[in-house]
């Protein structure tokens, strides 16, 4: 049976944020990404340009 | 971080056609398990190839999960499993990775409550040890009529009760036997 160890949490409850960050924390899986960002509390898209999957961050 | 990890988000706000990209073993562009949920599907990726699908209903309020375990690759949705694929392509101890992409306007689907982490199986039952309770029968046995009974003591130890450990009310030995009572008669034919 495996056990799920959580070694990071992020919550998203803060204030607006552009790009997410999270103290650096978390960073641009790759150049060509564009950001997410934190709005309202949620981690949303944030570049209207950039619609596909190229909104995505790894957790450093 | 090991090779077996996970990473799970929370479906916050959602619009119909966005999608949220959950990774995991993300070293690189073309090197990572990937599974993209969207509106009524789940596809999971080995880098750019396509591995599996599954269908599945996206709601506010999901909890999305992407786990890596050795060569098992499952996707789950509220921590029922809806695709699990065997594939060793990608081995790395690189981290998860989260992706969203909105529908039709920006910030139109998000997530909150992302966690990771790693993996771990229990250990074999072989490294367990369980010392035997004395107590299951702390008498030794005698022998009456064929049936053992536990009434005899055999440790002074005061914290083993020198009891008939049998439950109050249970059926003991009475020594007597059902004998044949029938008188010798006559059988036979013309003798009934």
């Amino acid at each position: 049976m495996p056990t799920y160890n959580t070694l990071f949490t992020d919550t998203m409850q803060r204030a607006n944020e552009n790009p997410l960050s999270d103290g650096g924390n978390w960073s641009l899986f790759n150049i060509t990404n564009a950001s997410l960002e934190i709005v309202s509390n949620q981690a949303v898209s944030a570049n209207a340009s950039f619609p596909g999957f190229l909104n995505i961050l790894v957790r450093r | 971080m090991t090779a077996d990890q996970w990473i799970s988000a929370r479906l916050a706000s959602y619009t119909s056609g966005g999608l949220i990209d959950l990774y995991v073993r993300a070293s690189s562009t073309s090197n990572y398990y990937r599974a993209i949920y969207g509106t009524n599907f789940v596809f999971l990726y080995a880098g750019s190839t396509f591995i599996g699908s599954a269908s599945l209903t996206l709601a506010v309020g999901d909890v999305l999960m992407l786990a890596a375990q050795g060569s098992t690759i499952s996707a789950f949705q509220n921590s029922n499993l809806i695709l699990a694929v065997t594939n060793t392509a990608v081995n790395n101890t690189s981290k998860p990775a989260l992706g969203v992409a909105f529908a039709a306007t920006e910030f139109d689907t998000g997530v909150i409550n992302v966690n990771l982490g790693s993996i771990t199986s229990a250990p074999p039952p072989s490294n367990y040890y369980s010392v035997p309770d004395s107590r299951t029968h702390p008498n030794a046995s005698r022998n009456v009529n064929g049936t053992l009974i536990y009434d005899v003591q055999t440790s002074s130890n005061p914290a083993i009760p020198p009891t008939d450990d049998r439950a109050d009310g249970a059926p003991i030995a009475s020594g007597e036997y059902p004998s044949n009572s029938r008188s010798p008669g006559k059988y036979g034919p013309g003798n009934n």
